[in-house]
């Protein structure tokens, strides 16, 4: 049967509120990205374990930091201006497939051993790092 | 022989939860591009649910894809599943809301894509709520544009096996 045939309990695609709500979408996606704070280096990599901050160094930082969440340790790479989650043990390895980060607002996410690897600006602080 | 009533109906149901199912357990052993990046061309079968039997039965054929997918993939209770749970409920919700309020606004591609957009935000308000963290939040302007994407994909996908369906449609 031709999608032209009898008509449809419902409008023709695309429809014109379709178009807006994707273009709505897209803009808010944008505005989102760039309206923000412009994307500078980072200065600071800060790692949280289950919502608190174990580990908080310089990004220019030459370093290997490891947190043991609730399924094993999770390991973060420093080096050069850059971070990136080096190995995890989760099933996923999303947060490894993150890579290196390098920008300000940049997340490395472990949802399963609750573990956040993210990149701040923030004015430099009177440590070079903190560990708990 | 005399037809049961209801039967058809719940032939249908159930024919459309197999097919959600189906595509559920085939999308995830695909590999992906990126791993948070994923079709959900499962949505496809929940969103003809929607437009072909209403809210209720959409609810229905999601939750037991979901619970089925989770039993089937060995993710059942586990933090992923928690999170796409809550995020396809709210995804039907989303859709069966619009299609009530606004009947004729948005066609099944509209629906799809709102339905994709709540998806995400429900994901990543559940994750967050998770990780006790708002950082993740960085991610919604690439989350938006996924969904947009993969909501025009799916509901393009439904919209014409509708219009091939139109027969069945009419008499459902």
């Amino acid at each position: 049967m031709a999608v032209t045939g009898k008509r449809l309990p419902w409008p023709s695609a695309p429809a014109a509120g379709d178009m807006v709500l994707v273009a709505a979408a897209l803009l808010a996606a944008a505005v989102l990205s760039f309206g923000g704070t412009e994307i500078t280096g980072a200065e600071r990599v800060v790692v949280d374990l289950e919502g608190v901050t174990r580990y908080d160094a310089s990004i220019d930082s030459q370093s290997t930091v490891t947190v043991i969440g609730r399924l094993g340790p999770t390991v973060v790479r420093i080096e050069g201006g850059r971070a990136r989650i080096e190995s995890a043990p989760c099933r996923g390895q999303i947060c490894v497939a993150r890579g290196w980060m390098h920008a300000t607002g940049d997340v490395a996410v472990c949802i399963p051993n609750h573990v956040v690897v993210r990149l701040t600006g923030g004015a430099p602080r009177a440590f070079d790092g903190i560990t708990r | 022989m005399r037809e049961v009533p209801g039967t058809r109906r719940l032939t249908r149901l159930g024919l459309l939860t197999a097919m959600a199912l189906v595509l559920f357990l085939v999308e995830a052993a695909l590999p992906r591009p990126l791993p948070w990046m994923k079709l959900g061309l499962g949505n496809a079968a929940v969103l003809a649910a929607l437009l072909l039997f209403g809210a209720g039965p959409a609810l229905a054929v999601s939750l037991t894809k979901l619970l089925l997918g989770g039993l089937l993939s060995g993710g059942l209770g586990g933090p992923a599943f928690v999170i796409g749970a809550s995020a396809g409920v709210a995804s039907v919700a989303a859709m069966a809301l619009l299609m009530r309020l606004a009947p004729r606004l948005l066609s099944p591609v509209g629906l799809s894509v709102a339905g994709a957009l709540v998806h995400q935000c429900t994901q990543l308000t559940v994750a967050a709520g998770y990780l006790g963290h708002a950082g993740l939040f960085n991610l919604l302007p690439m989350f938006l544009v996924s969904g947009v994407v993969t909501g025009l994909l799916t509901g393009f996908a439904t919209y014409f096996a509708l219009g091939r369906l139109a027969g069945v449609a009419q008499d459902a």
